[in-house]
């Protein structure tokens, strides 16, 4: 449900006052969004309360919404911020927030993940019959941050600024990790000839 | 399968699951926020506090600060006009000293008790109506 300019800052003065029914009606048109950035984050089991968390924070925070970035760039920021916590709390592998657009040592492609031993390849799913897997393995392969750009990209319909605003990087950040990851997975699903 | 169709492919496979119903999300919301008090900043003057102010465009702030200055300017003007001669002819002049005769809606003389760049001078001769704006005053260093 898209709000108007007016209708938008009519609900968010009333949420300030206090308004909860009004903070639902603004909150709940990207709750789906919001679930798809901690989904992406956090995993399937933890996304619901990162989300809970997110809109938590945003209901305490909302007078210091200042209207430079669009309402759901802003909580996409809080919705990382508490995606980071509760990896940290749970003592999950620490989040890396390095820039992967700085040069590598020559001959390693820096989109590429060490891949797990067990896990099949794109080539074994491939001859399997599964593409669904040999997909699934191609994006394994890929780097987390490729990997999580790309999904928030080209299947949650994320806009740039909204990735830049989840991941913690700038826009052109966001660009040049979903050239690599694009360009990755199709150079693994060419190779088994699952593209062309 | 070309990359646009296997794009398509990724989208049916791996997007994300449907969040949790509606009723069921907002009810624990509202149990939560119950105890939770809102960060509310409070300005001291009592002011609204419907989040940060934005920084004010520089003519709106200096226009606050001339618009007195203007105000008391203007009417001054208008009071000397409305009590000058009855004009012989309609010509404007500017700047008109003592000894020359004052027209209808003429600026015979400025007094402005402060520093400034320019001035601008309107004069509606339907109304007999002057506005003067004064640009780049400087009520703190005051001038003859």
């Amino acid at each position: 449900m898209k709000f108007s300019t007016r209708e938008q800052q009519e609900l968010l003065a009333r949420a300030r006052q206090g308004d909860v029914d009004a903070f639902a009606v603004l909150f709940e048109a990207m709750r789906p969004l919001m679930h798809r950035v901690a989904y992406r984050l956090v995993g399937p089991n933890d996304c619901d309360d990162v989300v809970m968390e997110t809109y938590i924070k945003a209901w305490r925070a909302l007078s210091e919404f200042g209207g430079r970035s669009t309402l759901a760039t802003w909580t996409c920021r809080i919705a990382r911020n508490c995606a980071y916590d509760l990896l940290r709390r749970r003592g999950r592998r620490e989040v890396r927030e390095q820039s992967l657009d700085e040069p590598l040592e020559e001959g390693r492609d820096r989109s590429e993940e060490v891949p797990d031993p067990r896990a099949r390849t794109p080539a074994e799913a491939a001859a399997a019959d599964d593409l669904r897997g040999a997909i699934q393995a191609a994006l394994d392969r890929l780097h987390e941050v490729h990997r999580t750009t790309f999904l928030l990209r080209e299947v949650d319909g994320l806009s740039y600024r909204e990735i830049a605003a989840a991941t913690g990087v700038r826009i052109g950040t966001v660009m040049s990790r979903l050239f690599y990851a694009r360009r990755r997975l199709r150079r693994l699903l060419e190779q088994i000839g699952a593209v062309r | 399968m070309k990359w646009s169709t296997l794009l398509e492919q990724i989208r049916h496979d791996f997007s994300a699951p449907e969040p949790p119903p509606e009723d069921r999300f907002w009810g624990r919301f509202r149990e939560r926020v119950r105890a939770i008090p809102r960060i509310t900043p409070v300005r001291e003057d009592g002011a609204s506090s419907n989040g940060p102010r934005r920084a004010r465009p520089v003519w709106l702030r200096v226009g606050r600060v001339l618009a007195p200055a203007l105000a008391a300017v203007a009417i001054a003007l208008l009071l000397r006009v409305h009590q000058a001669p009855a004009p012989e002819t309609d010509r404007r002049q500017f700047s008109a000293r003592a000894g020359k005769t004052a027209t209808l809606s003429t600026v015979e003389d400025i007094d402005v008790l402060m520093d400034y760049d320019s001035v601008f001078i309107v004069e509606d001769p339907k109304s007999r109506g002057t506005l003067v704006w004064i640009l780049g005053a400087n009520s703190a260093t005051p001038g003859g």
